[in-house]
């Protein structure tokens, strides 16, 4: 089991950095070009709400990223902040319909995390938000 | 935002020449999209082989450009998309909406298709108002 940790202040520039974090650590582990690069996206979309909607670019505020690598299971990624908690597994997102005829702006990415993702948990204690997603992968 | 625009009398190729279309670059091709299509071009064709990551925003602007042109009679047809961005339309099941092919080559051959077809729905429906 290993774990890796990144920690990074609440402002848009910082998306890079944790794309580079994600991408490099899962690289280690004999999985596909495409297998990370969704992974990455994943954790993007879920960062970048945060950031942007939960923090409002506010760089004195932090948001942690945490990559847990279980051989034989798969990968746990955990995203820790402090604020105002959103609960994904809580959001309607919207249907392809609906995304395509009544303009209905974002929520694709929400779309993405949920069916990549094989597993997303969110708990609130002590005003920490802690998202945790699983992806069941054969990591080498 | 590096791309390039070819326009010929049938059709435009958008062809956007970055690595990634992130929410950086999907509000630019957005409005890219959107001014050639107020600007009067039908069919558009997006080259999309140079870019291999997207992102939900890249996806969104792929919506848009589809929503403005198609509602016009238009054809927008991707082509050069990398497994990554075939993967996450897959996935968001966009796949059923958009117009995707391989090579640019094949996306002008489906606007010349498209174009035919419109004709000869309209020469049908000429021929049918005479009788």
């Amino acid at each position: 089991m290993n774990n890796y940790n990144y920690k990074v202040p609440c402002s848009k520039d910082k998306l890079k950095e944790i794309r580079v974090f994600v991408s490099k650590t899962l690289s280690k582990y004999g999985l596909d070009e495409v297998e990370v690069s969704t992974l990455v996206l994943a954790i993007d979309e879920v960062c970048a709400n945060l950031i942007i909607h939960s923090h409002n670019c506010n760089p004195q505020e932090f948001i942690e990223v945490n990559v847990l690598v279980e051989r034989g299971k798969g990968v746990t990624f955990q995203i820790t902040d402090t604020g105002k908690g959103f609960d994904i597994n809580d959001y309607q997102e919207p249907t392809i319909d609906e995304l395509i005829k009544k303009q209905r702006k974002g929520g694709i990415g929400l779309i993405l995390v949920k069916k990549i993702m094989d597993r997303i948990e969110f708990k609130t204690s002590s005003k920490k938000n802690t998202c945790r997603l699983f992806k069941k992968i054969n990591v080498i | 935002m590096k791309y390039s625009v070819d326009k010929q009398e049938k059709y435009t190729i958008f062809k956007l020449n970055e690595e990634k279309m992130d929410s950086s670059i999907a509000p630019n091709v957005k409005s890219e999209l959107i001014t050639l299509h107020a600007e009067g071009v039908k069919n558009i064709i997006l080259d999309l082989s140079e870019v291999k990551y997207t992102d939900s925003s890249g996806l969104s602007a792929l919506l848009v450009g589809n929503r403005v042109v198609g509602e016009d009679g238009g054809a927008f047809v991707l082509s050069g998309l990398s497994d990554h961005t075939m993967k996450l339309i897959k996935i968001s099941q966009l796949d059923s909406v958009l117009n995707i092919l391989p090579t640019t080559e094949e996306a002008v051959d489906a606007v010349f298709m498209t174009e035919i077809e419109n004709e000869l729905k309209s020469g049908r429906e000429g021929d049918s108002d005479g009788l």
